[in-house]
């Protein structure tokens, strides 16, 4: 994940008094976040509070923020200070393991704790998995590969437009006629 | 071709839209919930191909956040307050250029001031012969030499030297100068000092 200029700008909409810009902030990385904060805290019903205070947290914090290093470092250190605040606070031992801040972006999606969700939050993540799963199998290869590259290969879109052979203006059009396939079959189970 | 508002959304959420057009994308989904919750559903997308999603999360997280910070005053950070990462050293690097222009003048004055004409014993070199001056400098040492003892003017080559030298000085001096008006001027450092080059005669 490079930085960022679509963080710096919401980040900077928020500090001049643009609450909503926080909401599009936390949907992108809300998911890292819990599954970060997961790994220090075992109970799911909890990752998600202290996810929640975290994010509080850094709504505060922004006030001072001064993009010394980039949000989402910023973002997932004060996770890791909540999560550990929590764990202290209930005086549970803090993980053997030390996660680097640097590391946590990988680490976030490594949750060991997907399995404790509730049946009825299992079965929507589960649905929501598969119904990607199945937009994406019915995509044009164009499509597919674009938005595979992207998504998991983590390929930019030079790189996408290299390997494909195409101008990058092709490349941005094929992922997003890919997402908004995809998410015409997600759509009714988020809203 | 028409390139859609949701097309270069889906290039912000890859980090793929240049900083105008992010700036308007932020302000956008600042503005609409609607758009918003597109964004959030692009990012599942991805977090669901890399098998990231939490399970257990809600889908109306978001929500519950911004509704516990419906108390929270909206933030006023002044703009000044908030720099990238480029603009936190930019007045160290304004004060470092002055600095250097500042020693760069004291350094080229004394080299004036110790290398001015003899007034006892003045060396008369006409403006003409200067730009020939100029390219015997370039030149390497045995041409020098040579062109030194062609000339038979031992005392004159020096003495011309001495003023080729000058006025490269003269113009570095001028250079720095007005580098320094420039850079002045940009960054709010003395704005209004003005700044005067000179030349030969002048």
């Amino acid at each position: 994940m490079g930085n960022k200029i679509s963080d710096e700008e919401l980040v900077r909409r928020v500090q001049s008094g643009d609450k909503a810009a926080f909401d599009a902030l936390v949907r992108k990385y809300q998911h890292k976040i819990v599954n970060l904060v997961s790994r220090y805290v075992r109970e799911p019903s909890m990752s998600l509070d202290v996810t929640q205070e975290a994010f509080i947290k850094a709504y505060r914090g922004l006030a001072n923020f001064r993009g010394e290093s980039a949000f989402y470092t910023w973002l997932y250190r004060i996770a890791i200070n909540t999560a550990k605040n929590y764990l202290v606070s209930n005086s549970r031992r803090t993980p053997d393991y030390e996660i680097d801040v640097q590391d946590a972006e990988q680490l976030a999606g490594e949750s060991a704790l997907k399995e404790y969700a509730t049946p009825e939050r299992e079965l929507l993540t589960e649905e929501i998995q598969n119904t990607v799963a199945g937009a994406i199998a019915d995509l044009p290869e164009d499509l597919r590969v674009a938005i595979t590259l992207r998504e998991l290969e983590g390929m930019s879109y030079e790189e996408i437009a290299q390997t494909m052979g195409c101008p990058i203006g092709t490349v941005r059009s094929r992922i997003f006629r890919a997402r908004e396939a995809i998410d015409r079959t997600l759509r009714p189970l988020l809203d | 071709m028409n390139v859609s508002k949701e097309e270069f959304l889906s290039a912000m959420v890859d980090d793929e839209a240049d900083a105008f057009t992010a700036r308007r994308l932020a302000a956008e989904l600042a503005g609409s919930a609607e758009e918003r919750a597109r964004w959030g559903r692009y990012h599942v997308i991805g977090e669901a191909m890399r098998g990231d999603l939490f399970k257990g999360m809600p889908v109306d997280f978001s929500d519950r956040v911004m509704a516990a910070l419906d108390d929270e005053e909206p933030l006023q950070v002044p703009i000044s307050a908030v720099r990238s990462k480029g603009m936190r050293y930019r007045p160290a690097i304004g004060i470092g250029v002055a600095a250097s222009v500042a020693v760069a003048v004291l350094v080229g004055v004394q080299t004036m001031v110790t290398q001015a004409p003899d007034p006892v014993n003045p060396v008369v070199a006409t403006v003409g012969s200067a730009p020939e001056v100029l390219a015997v400098d370039r030149l390497p040492p045995q041409t020098l030499a040579q062109v030194a003892v062609g000339a038979s003017a031992t005392e004159a080559v020096p003495s011309d030297r001495r003023l080729a030298e000058q006025r490269q000085m003269d113009a570095r001096l001028n250079s720095y100068i007005v580098n320094h008006a420039e850079h002045a001027s940009q960054h709010g450092l003395i704005p209004y000092v003005r700044a005067v080059g000179y030349e030969d005669g002048q």
